[in-house]
């Protein structure tokens, strides 16, 4: 991530003697701080650093090394037990992400883990968006049975296509593995985990900053964990800004209205058929049911396959069926109305 | 307090270049956070944090590299780093894994450090510091991802690193021409350097040869505070108290830090008399604050008839060889690639 070079030198003046400590660390800088030009690569950046994955300009080594001991100074007047607990309240920024405005870098917080350097989850975002298209089209990736590989993120400075879409880039990453690490989608899973580790513990401004990489690492995804994350997500961020789904329409009346629909509507009958078909199958065997129904509705699913259980050759099995239903107004329990034809004849 | 950690600080950034200095304080501080006093990991936001890279099997500076799943049961990958020929790029998977064709090939198993709870084999630095050991000893090296504390306690690690030590040995294509064994050393640094000891005993206790042992900055301990410990806790980004949590995070439940694991010659140590152990290159950091102990490893495999060279790197801090930016880093480097002979 690239800091600002006027931002700093703004607020970090040495000559200033504002602080006393300012003069010994300059001093200590002027004796082993200095950077030897072969270090810097064209854009200025210490390479040495640029290749582990922090990207910090060598004019602004000293002011980094400068924030990090204020950092450390703030960390140790914390609790003498550490000072872990300072990762429930600390807000990561990406810097490339904030407004520039100056009134954000003078911002007060204890908390303020922006003098880190780096590059953060992602290279920052190109200023070409043809340029990803091609790149994917040059990674090519081998995949057998997915295992937990290793939690990741690409940090690599990437290389830049140019904006021709397709065309070949001179240094491209053939990322072959013979078991397919799943590299960024084990990382969506973590940041996933973690964020909502943070809702749960009423952290929203940590899991706030998280729900945003969430987004961006979703992007990333294809198929269904993209869908997946995508929900997940979704519901991260209605949890962290209280937006809970306001029914416009008296519940009974919507169930009546959803009943009519799928009587005169196919497609729902169909999906059921072909579920209850795929349960019979793969449960051919079994002789215990438990069905647990999330949004149980009037559970039109399952009489059917209670039926075709009940003529199943060696007998009905024991069928067990947990209703979990959203809570209703009036503290009317929905699901305990719901009653099913013919439910006599099954006698579990 | 804040007075001494102002000491601390100066004294810090005048022993080491300020990008390592930038570096490593920024390790400390973050770890700082992730560590629980009540021995748990904050594991989530430690993966968040860190610098990972993908392999890579399009050669990079004359290294490819690629990813292996060696233990399906404990989802124990290794990263394979190679020298490139001078033929095509290896556009094939099956180009991966052909037989190296010298005489002799040295298969270097690198365990990365972290203290037994931080860090991947797919971390920046460790992949940066693999790479550099392909073409400093002409050798394959082989980078475990073994399972880390606290959530994976003793005997984990060890146990990854033997399952990782056995699946090398028998790879055909590992083989050198020569003699078609597979010429194997152990290296790592920080807890991976104690990995190496132990890896090594079971090793060849199971008639499997390692034919040397390298260890850069081991993690050892004791219950003792010994007085280096005492002198340079705090001092250069290192505290007792953070040496304490990784041992308590790594060890089994109530046991202290003369356990085996952690204090190899220590009371309740064996002794490697008269035991067949391959030849040792233990590098010391001079401002490192356990040297004490690191050095009572170097006497104890001395006293027991075994080969050892001790490097000792006087004002070296940890991390040294991260960056090849002081004279420590050149040093070591060249003695590893003596160390890793050839002709072996």
């Amino acid at each position: 991530m690239k800091r600002d070079h006027r931002e700093i030198s703004g607020t970090t003046d040495y000559s200033s003697g504002s602080c006393s400590r300012a003069d010994s660390s300059s001093i200590g800088n002027s004796i082993k701080g200095k950077v030897r030009e072969e270090d810097q690569d064209a854009d200025g950046m210490d390479e040495l650093l640029a290749v582990l994955g922090y990207k910090v300009r060598s004019s602004d080594m000293a002011d980094v090394a400068q924030k990090l001991e204020m950092l450390e100074m703030v960390m140790g007047t914390a609790q003498e037990d550490g000072i872990y607990h300072l990762s429930s309240d600390t807000v990561h920024y990406i810097p490339s992400d904030l407004p520039e405005s100056n009134s954000v870098f003078n911002d007060d917080s204890e908390y303020d883990l922006r003098a880190i350097p780096g590059v953060a989850a992602y290279p920052p975002p190109k200023s070409d968006p043809d340029s990803e298209s091609s790149q994917k089209l040059v990674k090519t990736s081998m995949s057998s049975s997915g295992s937990d590989g290793y939690g990741s993120s690409s940090s690599f400075p990437s290389p830049q296509a140019n904006g021709i879409p397709g065309a070949v880039t001179e240094f491209s990453t053939l990322s072959v593995v013979l078991v397919d690490s799943q590299e960024s989608g084990v990382r969506l899973v973590h940041t996933l985990m973690a964020c909502a580790e943070a809702a749960q513990q009423d952290n929203l401004k940590l899991a706030d900053a998280l729900v945003k990489h969430i987004g961006l690492l979703t992007a990333s995804q294809t198929g269904s964990m993209r869908k997946v994350a995508t929900y997940f997500a979704e519901a991260l961020v209605r949890r962290i800004y209280r937006i809970f789904p306001q029914d416009s329409l008296d519940p009974s009346c919507t169930d009546i209205l959803q009943m009519h629909f799928n009587e005169t509507c196919p497609y729902l009958k169909f999906a059921h058929f072909t579920t209850n078909q795929a349960i019979l199958e793969a449960f051919a065997t079994a002789n215990r049911f438990h069905v647990i129904g999330f949004r149980l509705k009037q559970g039109m699913q399952w009489p059917a396959l209670m039926q075709a259980l009940a003529l199943s050759p060696g007998g009905p099995p024991a069928f067990r069926l947990t209703g979990i239903g959203p809570p209703q107004p009036g503290n009317t329990d929905a699901l305990h109305q719901v009653r099913w034809n013919g439910n006599n004849r099954h006698r579990v | 307090m804040a007075r001494s950690n102002e000491v601390n600080l100066n004294e810090c950034k005048m022993v080491v270049p300020l990008n390592t200095w930038v570096l490593i304080s920024n390790f400390k501080l973050a770890y700082n956070l992730l560590r629980r006093p009540d021995g748990t990991f904050n594991r989530h936001l430690a993966e968040f944090l860190d610098r990972k890279v993908p392999a890579n099997a399009n050669p990079v500076d004359g290294v490819f590299s690629f990813d292996v799943l060696i233990d399906r049961g404990t989802s124990l990958l290794s990263r394979i780093y190679r020298p490139a020929t001078a033929e095509e790029p290896q556009l094939n998977v099956a180009g991966l894994e052909k037989p190296v064709t010298a005489e002799v090939v040295p298969v270097i198993i690198f365990f990365h450090g972290g203290s037994f709870a931080h860090s991947s084999a797919n971390s920046a630095i460790y992949d940066t510091l693999c790479r550099r050991l392909v073409g400093l000893c002409k050798a394959v090296v082989v980078s475990v991802n073994y399972r880390r504390a606290p959530e994976n306690r003793y005997p984990c690690a060890y146990d990854d690193g033997w399952t990782a030590l056995k699946w090398v040995n028998s790879r055909p294509w590992l083989q050198s021409q020569k003699d078609s064994k597979v010429h194997i050393y152990l290296a790592g640094d920080s807890s991976g350097g104690n990995i190496v000891h132990h890896v090594a005993l079971i090793a060849m206790e199971s008639g499997i040869d390692v034919l040397g042992n390298i260890l850069l900055n081991p993690m050892f301990g004791g219950q003792e505070r010994t007085e280096s410990e005492q002198r340079l806790d705090g001092k250069y980004f290192v505290t007792l108290r953070d040496r304490d949590w990784y041992w308590r995070a790594y060890l089994p439940e109530g046991e202290d830090r003369d356990h085996h694991a952690c204090n190899p010659f220590g009371p309740n140590g064996r002794s490697l008399e008269g035991i067949k152990f391959p030849k040792s290159l233990v590098v010391v950091a001079g401002l490192d604050l356990i040297q004490d102990w690191q050095l009572a490893y170097v006497d104890g495999l001395k006293k027991a008839g075994q080969e050892v060279k001790l490097l000792y790197m006087e004002q070296a801090t940890i991390g040294f060889y991260l960056l090849p930016n002081n004279n420590h880093f050149h040093t070591v480097m060249d003695e590893i690639s003596k160390f890793v002979v050839s002709d072996c």
